[in-house]
């Protein structure tokens, strides 16, 4: 059986699968390298994928933890954390995957 | 097997932990071995629907998981009690509805359910085709 930390990778496989690589890899810079866009497609992509996963609020208390770091507060907790960090892990192994197939004739 | 009352753990005439080797009677039922915690040993009835959690250190100056995570079940709210194994103190011993524990499972989970586990350190199980907390001490610590 996939361990819980695969099944997260293999669930954002699964999500960003039907992707272009031109949006996906916009997807990866937002989403993992907290890059912003002016891209509405790839902007309601993200928010969907937020959204569909019930992590909306989770990923803005992240992002919120990340640049306003406090020492003894955080408004994410340790599991919410984890899922996300998960989540960005799976998105770059899909990145790499891609660029992978493409180097392959 | 051997066969026991339970009366025959809780008031320490046999080790629980032989037990684990016995069939063990609960309210007319058997229960035999299923899984153990680090404080607490699972036996689980033949059809698998319900579960009897002993203690391994019976009396003493042990914390008393039971007794703990059956205040855990009646404080909760409604809410949470949906996302919670239904859970009975009986004499000091937890008897709990059965639920497949995703770890034995192998059933592929959404990310809302992983994070719903992970916010319970894994300690969830199937009850059909919800999810539900069965360690209520891990409920939503994490």
């Amino acid at each position: 059986m996939m361990n819980l930390d695969q099944q997260i990778q293999e669930n954002v496989f699964d999500y960003f699968k039907n992707v272009s690589d031109e949006i996906f890899v916009q997807v990866v810079d937002c989403l993992a390298y907290h890059q912003s866009t002016n891209n509405q497609e790839v902007s309601k992509l993200c928010e969907a994928f937020l959204s569909d996963n019930e992590l909306s609020i989770i990923y803005g208390n992240y992002v919120l933890d990340l640049k306003e770091p406090r020492d003894f507060f955080s408004r994410t907790s340790l599991s919410e954390r984890n899922i996300i960090d998960q989540i960005k892990v799976g998105l770059m192994s899909a990145s790499h995957v891609r660029f992978k197939n493409r180097l392959q004739p | 097997m051997k066969t026991i009352m339970v009366q025959d753990i809780l008031e320490n005439k046999i080790a629980v932990s032989d037990a684990q080797n016995m069939v063990i009677i609960h309210k007319g039922e058997e229960y035999s071995y299923f899984d153990e915690g680090t404080s607490r040993y699972v036996f689980t009835n033949p059809d698998k629907t319900k579960v009897i959690k002993l203690l391994k250190t019976v009396g003493g100056h042990g914390h008393d998981f039971n007794t703990s995570e059956a205040q855990i079940y009646n404080n909760a709210s409604d809410v949470d009690k949906e996302q919670m194994v239904r859970t009975e103190l009986i004499n000091g011993l937890i008897e709990q509805d059965f639920v497949m524990p995703i770890k034995y499972a192998g059933r592929k989970l959404t990310i809302p359910q992983l994070t719903f586990a992970a916010s319970c350190r894994n300690e969830v199980g199937w009850a059909g085709d919800k999810l539900v907390c069965f360690d209520l001490d891990e409920f939503k610590k994490y």
